[in-house]
């Protein structure tokens, strides 16, 4: 049984304050992907063993509405106008119009009382622990997978480099900052293995893995290894482990993320020879 | 006591307007909050949100307008306490004023219709 994030988020900040903060925000930063599948599963065991009953949703829709109130003023006045919800929604005025509303009033009745304005440092540091999953892990991953034109710049995503600095990433360039600075091990590799392939002008030949230009640009000829062969170059970079595919299109000459030949200027070219 | 009363109304902010139409309502006896949202779209024409009925009704039994009476099952009805009338006397009294003035200088005729 996974238990409910939320529920585990406000056990921790009941039970220590704005102390979890700070490992909190450590641990989202570092283990997102985990937090996000946790999250994923959590959803959907709730989802499966609700009941699906107009009277119950009705239900579930006060619940959540009256959620928006801070603890005290629940505790006074929850039971009559939840009632209240309950008679407007089965009177057919409970649109979108009755949400809006709620979710202005439950905000100004937050910031009236003084619960509500000593949980506001912890709430904004609980939603700023969402930047680093914006910025760092799912935007790139979008951006990056994302087709891009022949010829365009990579994105320029101001992420941190996650290669390390001194050997591959010592340059500003726009390459080295597409990608999380602290994600899962699978992304990091996928990540570095689409930017080497983005870094490379064609050298690497069909059958045999190359390692590549550095990213700086400094190309050094090294001998061929094996598909599937990992190794790590002595200019800081992973050579493809998991992936023939991409690293035969590397091969071939072709921008893993587009599926166009490097040189192709086409507007809608296709890799029909891969 | 009507200065004091009237003030309590007007400090009410934005919630001034259903705070008054709330408290017409109650003139005529306790309702809940559904009877309430009716009989202010029957006189004022105005549909009041649960969400905003709520907040002015917050603050006027914290002002000590009204009251809860006895609950009603699930429901809470609430009552007009002797400061909140005397509070809707000077606020209806107010906008009597304000309204009488604006008809008399409509009347005047500076400016046809």
């Amino acid at each position: 049984m996974i238990a409910d994030l939320g529920t585990i988020t406000s056990k921790l900040f009941e039970r220590w304050g704005w102390k979890c903060i700070p490992p909190l925000v450590v641990c989202w930063v570092a283990l997102w992907p985990v937090g996000l599948a946790w999250l994923a599963l959590s959803l959907a065991g709730a989802y499966r063993d609700r009941d699906r009953s107009s009277e119950a949703r009705v239900e579930r829709r006060v619940a959540r509405l009256l959620s928006l109130y801070p603890p005290r003023w629940q505790s006074r006045y929850g039971q009559e106008f939840a009632e209240l919800r309950r008679e407007t929604i089965r009177s057919g005025h409970g649109g979108p119009h009755l949400t809006l509303n709620v979710v202005r009033e439950g905000t100004a009745a937050w910031w009236q009382s003084r619960e509500g304005r000593r949980a506001l440092l912890p709430a904004t540091c609980w939603w700023m622990c969402w930047i680093p999953l914006g910025s760092q892990g799912l935007a790139p991953l979008i951006m990056k997978a994302g087709p891009t034109a022949p010829g365009s710049p990579p994105s320029t995503f101001p992420a941190p480099c996650s290669g390390r600095p001194s050997r591959s990433c010592s340059s500003p360039d726009p390459q080295c900052w597409a990608w999380p600075y602290a994600e899962c091990p699978h992304s990091a590799r996928a990540g570095k293995r689409v930017r080497r392939c983005r870094g490379q002008d064609g050298q690497a030949r069909h059958g045999a893995v190359q390692r590549g230009p550095r990213i700086s640009g400094h190309a050094k000829p090294a001998p061929a290894r094996r598909p599937g062969y990992a190794a790590r170059a002595s200019g800081g970079e992973w050579l493809c482990r998991t992936c023939p595919l991409q690293v035969e299109l590397c091969a071939r000459g072709y921008d893993i993320t587009s599926l166009r030949r490097r040189d192709d200027t086409s507007p809608a070219g296709f890799p029909g020879g891969a | 006591m009507g200065r004091d009363a009237r003030s309590s109304v007007e400090v009410l902010g934005r919630y001034a307007g259903p705070a008054t139409w709330i408290l017409s309502s109650l003139a005529d006896g306790p309702k809940h909050g559904y009877a309430l949202i009716n009989d202010i779209e029957g006189f004022a024409g105005v549909r009041l949100q649960p969400g905003t009925l709520y907040a002015a009704l917050t603050r006027l039994v914290e002002g000590g307008l009204i009251e809860p009476t006895g609950p009603d099952g699930r429901r809470q009805p609430y009552r007009l306490t002797p400061p909140g009338a005397e509070a809707l006397r000077e606020q209806l009294t107010m906008q009597r004023r304000i309204a009488e003035l604006g008809l008399r200088r409509l009347s005047a005729g500076l400016v046809t219709p």
